[in-house]
């Protein structure tokens, strides 16, 4: 059974690394928020593994505050984007429209975000 | 409880506990390989939390034979609850101001059906010539 343990611990640290990585590459501030919330629910995993390997329900608690606290952040990343898009759109729009529709938008939100 | 039964939860519950560690490295790996970002909130999403909730079924298999008491299962029933129900809407606020911000990719769409909504609510504009995404 130890062996299934560290497996387990194993692929939790293999999540989080890969997610870490995303973190790194980027490339929109969206998607670094999406891999923090991703980490966040593995750092849920490994703790409720630790629970789990010891029988010790004392850490259940940092659970429940752990996902409340990525979903929060999650949201107001989400928010700050849009508001700070908003702002800028305004600004664009009172220098004549800058920003082509479509695939260019795309192109043009990925690299300035980058 | 008996040994054997003792014996038998351990089991199930390492067991769910590694699927659900392998479901949260098929998370990371989505992560990793997925072009644009609504593919990969879609791998944030749900494998993510199936992982999770494994993970959260064994604790609670491991935890019963040893301490009897509503408050530990009625974390972990909380904190499943919450993710089920904070994961949905932190992913579908998320996707909304990427699509508003033309932060997703229009070629790996299949159908864009936001798009037409946002078009016959400005008066018929089709989708590629309307300014921006601020409807």
């Amino acid at each position: 059974m130890t062996v299934l343990w560290i497996a387990i611990a194993v692929l939790l640290g293999l999540a989080a690394l890969l997610s870490t990585a995303r973190l790194m590459l980027g490339p929109s501030i969206l998607d670094r928020a999406l891999s923090v919330d991703v980490l966040v629910a593995s750092a849920l995993t490994g703790i409720g593994a630790y629970a789990a390997v010891n029988r010790d329900p004392s850490v259940l608690p940092i659970l429940l505050v752990l996902s409340l606290i990525g979903f929060v952040s999650s949201v107001s990343v989400s928010k700050f984007v849009a508001r700070r898009h908003l702002g800028e759109h305004l600004r664009g729009s009172a220098a004549g429209g800058r920003e082509g529709p479509g695939g260019a938008a795309g192109a043009d939100g990925r690299g300035r975000n980058a | 409880m008996s040994e054997q039964l003792v014996a038998v939860l351990d089991w199930i519950a390492v067991l769910c506990l590694l699927v659900g560690a392998a479901l949260s490295l098929v998370a990371g790996v989505g992560l990793v390989r997925f072009p644009d970002l609504l593919s990969r909130m879609h791998t944030a999403a749900k494998p993510q939390v199936l992982g999770l909730l494994l993970v959260l079924v064994g604790i609670g298999l491991r935890i019963a034979p040893q301490e009897t008491g509503v408050f530990n299962t009625g974390t972990l029933v909380l904190v499943g609850l919450f993710q089920v129900l904070t994961v949905p809407v932190a992913g579908h606020i998320a996707s909304r101001v990427a699509y508003r911000t033309g932060r997703i990719r229009d070629d790996l769409l299949v159908s864009d059906e936001l798009a037409e909504r946002i078009a016959e609510r400005r008066g018929g504009a089709p989708p590629g010539e309307s300014g921006d995404r601020q409807a």
